[in-house]
């Protein structure tokens, strides 16, 4: 399974750079919050570090000098430093969480409508799977960023230069002391992050492959079961898992290695102080006092260091998934609606196709110089062998892809120059496998479309012959559909899909015909429903019925991408052509 | 807590690891204690070398320097021992989270491959998902941190009372106060957090199901224009996940805080009182930064243990998620009556050749779940190698009885003989390698064709392939097909008519010549001419096969050796087509109809 979804290894310093900035963009609405709580943040380190300067003064100039009232004093300031930082603390926790909230809902939405824009090209392309880790987990990992990471980083920044500014303060020559321990860190912290950035691109692929693998299996389950599979694909199952797990080992190692080393350095630098402050101590150089502020400052200094490690694997996951979703992001609108579309008062209904050539990718064509013309209220069915381009052409009409050459008309109006939706909105499409949402049977005929009266939908459906078995279910319309909607026979669905199209009431239909074959009675419902949802409308119908055929003014026979012939039945016939082979082929016995 | 159990159920299998961690987290503890104490030393020498200043003269390496560079060099090497103690306890306690985490996975998977038909019918595959991924890191999260948080805890915080209580009893009391009462307030947030967390985790599972549902249903969306709807229904979903993530913010946001004010606070107080007892000499100044710096240390379990409750709170909300789908009893599964079958008859090498594929159906019912009765005594006796339609209305059953077969679901009484063996007594495995059985929207995997026809069968050979392919009627379709048979299908690949999916699960079917052939409405997308020459091709090549097909078209199941007709659940009328023809009931009356539905065409 490698698939587009999945790459996503190791990236450059440049493009993490050009990552961070375009995720700063969305960081801009929150501009006041971020910058508040960066200021909270500021505050609070400030008053963390006042805790050893606090126990300095104390020793110094209260308990070495006997001073009780003093004592008493400082211990109050104390007290009311920790109570602020407590307060500040959780206004800062949950104020991020509500700007990291934020911005994932702003990233979600701005995907989740991104995709509903794109053209069916791209679904084809791209598997359910890894659109809804984009949409959710990616995202998820993006949020932890923009609470976690951020600020904190941020912080932790802020302490170490608070830290040495305070060292420098007490001791230069300390504070010096104590920084060359820090070099040899920088360069262990730069090996570090290089290892850990190649195994976390590798333990990323394995997860985006794992997950496609499960949502590939719960949808197949039944077939793996009924192949007696369960054994072979557990064990691929078992083989991406593993090697997950030893990704996640392998950066454990690491991770155990480095930290552990951080540490080492920071007795080091503890000893060096010790060793050298102490002496200067005796020597009457410095305060005892200063010595003790010194201590607890270093041992406070690696903490961030550790704490910026560590925040650097929450900050490699969050790029890798704001390079997903951003790449998902900037996938082209392939169809952009006009700038400024033609808006038609009305439309009637006429269709023309002018040499039309459209092929799905550069290699072969998929139709080839397709010209036609239907006036409103006519209906055509199109017939052909599979592979022919049926399919393709009917898809044209709504747009749902753009044609390389030649035009086609609605009303005079190249489809380009028109708004998709109001496109769409005047066609009513039955797709060949009848797609149910969840949700009752009415939100699945009238869809999102709260303008459709609860009426329209059962008189839609008394129109289409579902009103007698809807109501026959144990709720009747409220009835809920599963995903798998077992609870319908197949028929039954594209008579909801036929009720759905007369709720929409659309000017022009499209009917891609399912079964070629449904129990005798539900065939009878739906030739009757045909004739009715047909009625009035241009129709353009992919045809496997002979009633089909015949209930329609013209027959169009596509071959090999091309129009080959068009006419009335009996104008076929008499032709002695394509058609009349198909129909003896198909129909005649 | 029954998830907490099985989690500690997971954990005993790494016991090596976790000993050998857990050794290694109390030696790195213990070393721990020094570098306070070593500090103690210092600054307490450091003090009273403070007496007389030392001129320049006098200094020397031996007298004013050398302790303090031994204390220096000790810290190090204390501290470097403590690390290598600690790379062990990192490895081994963190690997275990790991490893949980692969297993529990594998289980979760398995399980999965368990579970009936029906399971898979009422739950969405997003929330499947969200389980296997959501959810599964949340209890690694826990695990890992979990453990090692559990372990040291442990240690470190009787051993720094221990040090503490050994420099001074007082003020370990004191520091002792301002904890307890911290950790009493976390205790009680602790139910609050695991649902808030809990309903996160549901919240999550609901907006991969809408994504994952609405992508699978772009087309109908876009066709309807129903981008706008979508999108409000998603915005909506998404608010409510952010409220509940929110309102588990609000408690869990406290405990970071509170940890820090706690330790802030006892150690204020420890400065309070133990500048007094500075003061009064009765504890050394030393003494007294010594035990600042155990308080340090207890700092970290002290805080750790906050997060850890919030973690483990989140761990066991989402453990029990996992929980509740590994606790479903799969419904169908071996028998274990005393009539069972073996795997393997011992009068024949191959398995299945034993079989001859004969099936009686004896006084069967079903109902599915909601309590609907679908069959009612149905009695059917079907020759080994012979054919049957099943015809009959829309809901008059004939789906639901052939899923009865292959155990898709199981009758509720009466039972399915094959063989003269009760179906619910043989081994699962053996009873689906009898049969082959090809629905109506058959599902393929995003594989290549010929790997999907092979599917069934692990050691199909090429030829073995293409001979499935040409008689499923692929042939022809093959050459369109950019890389014939190694053509990739679905997302990746070529995207595959109706029909053409049909004849590929067909292919897949015979590839492993089943004994019993199953054809569930299996036809429904080709058209009448390709079906009958599929099925002819079908009854050529497996001559020895039962073969039970439900059809729409009377002109398949005139070419079937027996006709069943199924009404409301029951089986009406058996017979050859000319005999059911000549009885004048219900199957004369659908003869008709499609005899009419034809010539009406003709005729005009």
């Amino acid at each position: 399974m490698q698939t587009t979804a999945h790459k996503d290894g190791v990236r450059s310093r440049a493009s993490d750079i050009r990552l961070m900035r375009r995720l700063l963009e969305y960081f801009r609405p929150y501009q006041k919050q971020l910058a508040l709580s960066f200021f909270l943040l500021i505050v609070i380190s400030v008053l963390q570090l006042a805790g050893p300067y606090l126990v300095k003064v104390a020793i110094d100039r209260y308990i070495l000098k006997n001073d009780w009232a003093g004592l008493n004093w400082i211990v109050g300031v104390y007290l009311v430093v920790l109570l602020a930082t407590f307060s500040l603390q959780y206004v800062q926790t949950y104020g991020m969480q509500v700007f990291g909230q934020g911005i994932m809902h702003d990233i979600r939405l701005s995907l989740f409508s991104h995709l509903q824009k794109m053209s069916l090209s791209f679904f084809n392309r791209n598997p359910v799977g890894g659109i809804v880790t984009r949409v959710v987990s990616d995202v998820e990992t993006l949020s932890e960023l923009s609470t976690q990471g951020i600020v904190e980083t941020a912080g932790g920044l802020i302490t170490l230069i608070g830290i040495i500014a305070a060292l420098f303060l007490l001791n230069g020559k300390l504070a010096l002391l104590t920084l060359l321990a820090l070099c040899p860190l920088l360069y262990l912290a730069k090996r570090y992050g290089d290892k850990t950035r190649d195994v976390y691109g590798n333990i990323r692929v394995t997860t985006a492959q794992m997950n496609s693998f499960i949502q590939e299996n719960v949808s197949g389950m039944s077939t793996v079961q009924l192949f007696n599979r369960e054994e072979e694909n557990l064990n691929r199952f078992k083989r991406i898992n593993k090697e997950n797990r030893d990704g996640q080992l392998k950066s454990l190692l690491y991770s155990a290695v480095y930290f552990p080393v951080v540490e080492v350095f920071s007795s080091l630098a503890l000893g060096i102080i010790l060793w050298q402050g102490g002496g200067e101590v005796i020597q009457g150089a410095i305060q005892l006092g200063v010595l003790v502020a010194f201590i607890q400052y270093v041992q406070r200094f690696f903490q961030p260091i550790r704490d910026l490690s560590e925040k650097y694997n929450i900050l490699q996951a969050a790029l890798a998934s704001s390079e997903r979703i951003f790449s998902l992001l900037d996938t082209p609108e392939e169809m952009p609606d006009p700038q400024r579309p033609v808006v038609l008062p009305e439309v009637r209904g006429e269709i023309a196709f002018q040499d039309v050539s459209f092929s799905y990718n550069d290699d072969g064509h998929a139709l080839k110089g397709i010209t036609f013309h239907l006036e409103p209220g006519e209906s055509v069915a199109i017939v052909g062998a599979t592979g022919a381009g049926k399919t393709s052409l009917i898809n044209l009409i709504g747009r749902f892809y753009d044609i390389q050459q030649g035009r086609i008309l609605i009303d005079g109006i190249d489809i380009r120059k028109m708004d998709k939706r109001f496109l769409r909105r005047r066609i009513g499409i039955v797709l060949q496998d009848a797609f149910l949402f969840a949700g009752d049977i009415e939100y699945n005929i009238r869809l999102g479309e709260a303008g459709i009266p609860p009426e329209r939908v059962y008189e839609a459906a008394r129109q289409v012959n579902a009103h007698a078995f809807i109501e026959k279910l144990p709720k009747g319309y409220r009835e809920e559909v599963q995903e798998r909607g077992s609870t319908l026979s197949l028929g039954q669905k594209q008579l909801i899909s036929f009720a759905r199209v007369l709720a929409f009431d659309p000017r022009i239909v499209i009917l891609d015909e399912a079964t070629s074959s449904v129990d005798t009675e539900t065939e009878l419902l739906i030739r009757d429903a045909f004739t009715r949802l047909i009625k009035g409308r241009t129709s353009i119908i992919i045809a496997h019925r002979l009633s089909t055929i015949r209930h329609v003014d013209k027959i169009m026979v596509i071959d090999k991408g091309e129009l080959a012939e068009m006419g009335s039945h009996e104008q076929l016939m008499a032709k002695k052509g394509i058609y009349h082979n198909l129909y003896q082929l198909q129909f005649g016995r | 807590m029954n998830a907490l159990k099985n989690l500690f159920s997971l954990v005993q299998q790494y016991r090596y690891a976790l000993i050998v961690g857990a050794l290694s987290l109390i030696l790195s503890d213990l070393f721990g204690l020094a570098p306070p104490l070593l500090i103690k030393l210092a600054v307490d020498h450091v003090k009273n070398a403070d007496a007389p200043p030392p001129t320049l003269a006098s200094f020397s390496l031996q007298t004013a320097r050398d302790p303090l560079l031994t204390y220096a060099v000790l810290l190090v090497a204390v501290v470097g021992l403590q690390m290598v103690f600690r790379f062990f306890w990192r490895k081994h306690l963190l690997g275990i989270s790991r490893r949980i985490e692969y297993d529990l996975r594998n289980r979760y998977f398995q399980h999965l491959q368990k579970l009936p038909w029906g399971f898979f019918q009422h739950t969405r595959t997003g929330d499947l998902m969200s389980r296997a991924t959501n959810d599964l890191q949340i209890i690694r999260e826990f695990l890992g941190i979990g453990i090692a948080t559990m372990v040291d805890s442990a240690i470190v915080i009787p051993a720094c009372l221990v040090l503490m209580l050994a420099i001074n009893v007082k003020l370990t009391i004191l520091s002792l106060v301002p904890m307890t009462t911290a950790g009493l307030i976390v205790a009680r947030f602790k139910g609050g957090i695991r649902q808030r967390a809990e309903s996160v985790q549901q919240k999550l599972s609901e907006l991969s199901s809408q994504v994952h549902e609405n992508i699978s249903g772009i087309r109908v969306i876009q066709a309807y224009t129903q981008e706008a709807h979508e999108l409000d229904r998603f915005k909506k979903l998404n608010l409510r996940l952010i409220e509940k993530k929110l309102s588990l913010a609000r408690m869990s946001g406290v405990f970071f805080p509170l940890m820090v004010f706690t330790t802030g606070v006892t150690m204020a107080l420890i400065l309070w009182i133990g500048g007094r007892e500075v003061i009064q000499g009765r504890i050394t100044l030393g003494g007294y930064v010594a035990l600042n710096g155990y308080l340090a240390m207890l700092t970290w379990p002290l805080a750790a243990l906050g997060f850890m409750i919030n973690l483990s709170q989140r761990g066991i909300a989402s453990m029990r998620r996992i929980d509740e789908i590994l606790a479903i009893e799969p419904e169908i599964c071996d028998g274990v009556g005393e009539e069972r079958v073996p795997l393997f008859r011992p009068e024949t090498t191959g398995t299945q050749r034993a079989f001859s594929g004969e099936i009686e159906i004896r006084s069967l019912a079903f109902s599915y779940d909601n309590g609907n009765n679908v069959l009612f005594d149905i009695n059917l006796a079907i020759p080994a190698g012979t054919s049957l339609s099943l015809v009959g209305p829309v809901g008059s059953g004939k789906s639901t009885l052939v899923k009865l077969i292959p155990r898709i679901y199981d009758c509720a009484s009466g039972s399915i003989r094959i063989d003269g063996s009760d179906t619910r007594q043989m081994p699962l495995r053996l009873l689906r390698e009898l049969i082959g059985y090809v629905d109506q929207e058959p599902f393929l995997f995003s594989d290549t064709i010929g790997e999907n026809i092979a599917f069934g069968a692990g050691t199909a050979t090429k030829e073995e392939i293409d001979r499935a392919a040409a008689t499923a009627g692929l042939e022809s379709d093959c050459k369109i097909f950019p890389h014939g048979l190694d053509t990739l299908i679905g997302e990746r690949g070529v995207t595959l008519s109706g029909g053409q999916k049909q004849r590929v699960a067909l292919a897949r079917a015979i590839i492993k010549r089943p004994k019993v052939l199953i054809l569930d409405d299996a036809f429904s997308n080709l058209d009448a001419d390709t079906e009958e020459r599929v099925f002819t091709n079908i009854r050529e090549a497996f001559k020895d096969t039962t073969v039970i097909i439900i059809s729409h078209r009377i002109s398949i199941a005139r070419k079937t050796d027996r006709i069943a007709l199924m009404n409301d659940g029951r089986i009406v009328e058996v017979g050859t087509h000319d005999e059911l023809v000549s009885q004048s009931g219900l199957y004369n009356r659908i003869y008709k109809q499609q005899l009419f539905l034809e010539k009406e065409i003709i005729e005009e």
